[in-house]
């Protein structure tokens, strides 16, 4: 782990300790302050043998040390998860609860097919699916944020069948 | 159209049955009613317009008034049923020439009565025909001045089903447009105009060359303009 | 069937006849074909709506533009024309006969003293050889463009009997570069003939489901300037913004209640879309469906803003369903193909328009709500976002050719269709406005024409 990546925990960590301390909340934002504590006893700073993420800062496969998969793709009008998909989210789940300081936005996407606002509602499914699955293993709702661009944001602007395919995926963004 | 075609046929040979009927009576029995053949022929002759040997082009009626007349029926009067005549009874009376002559006066008074009425029931019945084709000359004019004026009416988008727009039309014999005139409104000014851009343009109208059924039916008329074919 | 109709109708008619000694012929059908018209060049000094080299405005050719656009109308050419009178005295009805003319506009303009300008146009009918209009528009020269097109909803309101829109606007979604990082969202207003485009907001973020305030003077409409959607009012005039709906999730698909105080949206901030009510005077909102597991969006208002119709997918599939406001009892109203979304009401409330997919294609279909007549307008693919015009008589939509977003135009009868011209980028989300009223702010006024 580099240094500056440590400094940033532990500040933060330090920041939980305090608003703790504090014990007066202005807003509700009880459950992700009160955790933290547990944390700074269980986490300690001793350097993990194999690196957890990437140069970028995105997770990777332990066993491989390659990274882990970020998009997910779906079927046509579905938000339904591959099981593929489930064993890498629950990598993704288990770096996230091992570092919750890190957290995710989730981009939910369609195909251009469909009108524009039902694609947004559609992306937001797709986003959810994965918002859930990471919730259901362990992962704080505060490291979650989703978003959908419902068929804004293609990543491929052809009209065939694949392009269509490659479009239809929610996207995990590490911060 | 197909209405006009399915009437035909049974038309046609009501008329023929008619004039069969009539000749027969009129050559047995009443030579002496000279009116009666004049009144009976052309009117046989024209019904026969109403066949359209060829039932396939219809809507372009003849444009010349003088159409082609078909050869008038020609057929033989069917032997009229002869009317039983009854016997008199054979009286062994002594007073039996007296009476027979009674008789004999009795049942020729019956005759003619029974002559007469016949008489009369044919001139109803030539009335009946007389009126039967110039209803069907009409009617085939009617239809070609329905025609005509569908062909011209352009239904604004504003228009509805079952709106209704009546207007009177003037007529002169050539078939020219002498007048139009708004009866009643179906409360859509652009709809009434339609109607009578439609009436306008169709003329001028294909009217009977009869003088009589084109003064009866054909000098003024009314049209009634409401739609059942929209799709709202 | 309809042929015994006819026979029974020609039989009554015939034995009213013999009775009465006059016949009546009785019209049940027609052949609808487009009204043929003659707009005859205006006479006068060229005349431009704008300062600076550009060709003079063709008023005429407006008005027909307009009048043939609407598919109701065939206009000649005026290269066709047999003289091009611009006075009264100079129209031959006969000429206009011969060319199977119905109408004839004829018209000219004047300077005025104050600089505005006199347009006085008539409009005759052909057969009858009467004058049926005749209308003097006086304007300053910039709003040149809508005396045009307020004559053309006169004269097509007087021969059609509905109301013109042809000086209506449209917003739609211009992207330039689309698919590229550098993409640029602009959202515009046009005349709905494509011509004095106005961007109203630029961004570099997508911008969808623009939706017009029934005064025709404010959008609402969604945008992800924020990096997630939000819904924004804008006032087009001071070009003032107001962001209406920042919660947590989708903000989208607001439409304007027909009085204007109200926006119906989708939001998800219980967790998935649904249908909401916000006042926006009190801000207070009001949430209207309740189904955690589907998706209800796109609403759209019923006559008088009693119900909602609005998309879910509820059953399995996108359909189109109703919500009286009052029961918040809903009813499904499409059961043909496996995906119907995006409705919109006519102005009857009878009628609807949406997006529905047959064979795998995308195409706007017409529903008669009580007949339960269902037809599809378009023949292009992709098509998507249909929106009328407010008297019903024509909708915009968004549809693709070779690749590229474009809009076309189809009339509810779908006897015609067209593209809109666009230049370069992707042209998405159209936006039918409401009647514009004339008001003061126009200067314009009108006065009938004594001859």
């Amino acid at each position: 782990m580099r240094p500056a990546y440590r400094t940033l925990i532990v500040a933060i960590l330090a920041g939980a300790v305090l608003a703790a301390c504090k014990q007066t909340p202005e807003v509700e934002e009880v459950e992700p302050i009160e955790e933290p504590v547990v944390e700074v006893i269980t986490a300690p700073p001793e350097p993990p043998e194999p690196p957890r993420v990437d140069r970028d800062g995105n997770p990777v496969d332990v066993a491989t040390g390659r990274p882990l998969g970020r998009t997910f793709y779906f079927e046509f009008d579905q938000a339904r998860l591959s099981e593929r998909d489930l064993r890498v989210l629950a990598m993704h789940a288990e770096y996230l609860r091992d570092f919750r300081n890190r957290s995710v936005l989730i981009e939910g996407h369609c195909d251009e097919r469909g009108t524009r606002e039902y694609n947004l509602a559609l992306g937001e499914r797709r986003a959810q699916a994965v918002q859930q699955y990471l919730s259901s293993a362990g992962v704080r709702s505060s490291q979650i944020e989703i978003v959908s661009y419902g068929e804004e944001r293609p990543v491929d602007s052809g009209d065939t069948e694949s392009a269509y395919a490659k479009n239809r995926r929610a996207e995990m963004v590490y911060r | 159209m197909s209405a006009l075609r399915e009437y035909a046929g049974p038309v046609l040979l009501a008329l023929l049955l008619h004039a069969a009927i009539a000749a027969a009576l009129v050559r047995g029995w009443q030579p002496d009613t000279d009116d009666m053949p004049r009144l009976v022929q052309p009117r046989i002759i024209e019904a026969s317009i109403l066949v359209m040997d060829k039932p396939a082009p219809r809507p372009p009626l003849p444009s010349a008034r003088p159409d082609p007349v078909p050869p008038p029926v020609e057929r033989e009067p069917e032997p009229v049923k002869p009317e039983p005549k009854p016997e008199p009874p054979p009286r062994p009376d002594p007073e039996i020439e007296r009476r027979a002559q009674e008789e004999a006066a009795r049942q020729k008074r019956l005759r003619e009565l029974a002559e007469q009425s016949t008489v009369q029931a044919f001139e109803s019945e030539a009335a009946d025909l007389a009126e039967a084709t110039a209803d069907a000359q009409t009617m085939t004019y009617m239809d070609a001045i329905n025609r005509a004026i569908r062909a011209q009416w352009s239904r604004p988008p504003s228009a509805r089903n079952d709106m209704k727009a009546r207007f009177q039309v003037d007529l002169v014999p050539s078939g020219e447009l002498l007048g139009v005139m708004l009866l009643d409104t179906s409360g859509n000014p652009a709809f009434d105009r339609s109607a009578e851009i439609a009436i306008r343009k169709a003329s001028p109208f294909e009217v009977p060359p009869d003088h009589d059924v084109f003064e009866a039916n054909f000098r003024r008329f009314t049209l009634l303009f409401s739609p059942q074919d929209l799709l709202r | 069937m309809k042929g015994l109709i006819k026979a029974i109708a020609i039989g009554l008619t015939l034995a009213a006849a013999l009775g009465a000694r006059a016949i009546e012929i009785v019209i049940t059908e027609g052949w609808d074909s487009p009204t043929k018209i003659a707009v005859v060049p205006f006479g006068g000094p060229p005349l431009r709506d704008q300062p600076g080299p550009v060709a003079p405005l063709d008023l005429a050719g407006i008005v027909s533009f307009d009048l043939v656009r609407s598919g109701q109308f065939d206009a000649l050419p005026s290269d066709n024309m047999l003289s091009l009178p611009t006075v009264a005295e100079e129209v031959y009805f006969r000429d206009w006969r011969i060319l199977g003319m119905d109408y004839v506009v004829i018209g000219g303009a004047e300077v005025l003293p104050d600089a505005r300008i006199a347009v006085t146009y008539r409009l005759f009918e052909v057969a009858s050889e009467r004058e049926i209009i005749s209308t003097t528009w006086t304007a300053p020269g910039e709003q040149l463009r809508d005396v045009a097109h307020w004559i053309a909803d006169e004269v097509y309101e007087e021969i059609t009997g509905v109301r013109g829109a042809f000086a209506t606007k449209i917003v739609y979604v211009l992207v330039q570069n689309p698919n590229a990082p550098d993409a640029t969202y602009e959202l515009t207003v046009a005349d709905v003939d494509g011509e004095r485009e106005r961007v109203v907001y630029r961004s570099s973020e997508p911008i969808l489901s623009p939706s017009w305030a029934p005064d025709g003077k404010r959008l609402a409409y969604v945008s992800f300037e924020t990096g997630r959607s939000t819904i924004v009012v804008q006032d087009l005039a001071t070009g003032a913004r107001r962001r209406v709906a920042e919660y947590p999730g989708i903000n989208g698909a607001p439409v304007f209640s027909p009085d204007g105080t109200q926006l119906a949206m989708a939001l998800s901030r219980d967790g998935n879309s649904e249908i909401y009510i916000k006042d926006l005077e009190t801000d207070v909102l009001r949430r209207i469906t309740r189904r955690p597991s589907a998706i209800d969006t796109e609403p759209g208002w019923g006559p008088e803003g009693k119900s909602l119709i609005f998309t879910s997918d509820r059953a399995g599939q996108p359909q189109i369903y109703r919500i009286d406001l009052a029961t918040s009892l809903p009813d499904r109203l499409t059961f043909q193909g496996d995906y119907n979304a995006r409705a919109r009401l006519l102005p009857d409330g009878r009628h609807l328009v949406y997006v529905h997919r047959s064979n795998g294609v995308y195409h706007i279909a017409w529903q008669d709500l009580e007949r339960d007549v269902v037809r599809v307008l378009t023949e292009t693919s992709l098509d998507e976002s249909p929106s009328l015009a407010p008297n019903g008589m024509m909708m915009i939509y968004a549809t693709q050719l070779r690749g590229r977003g474009i809009l076309a135009v189809v009339s509810v009868d779908s006897r015609v269709k067209y593209n809109l011209p666009s230049g370069l980028g992707d042209v998405r989300e159209p936006a039918w406005s409401p009647f514009m009223t004339v008001d003061a702010q126009t200067l314009a006024s009108r006065a009938v024409t004594a001859r």
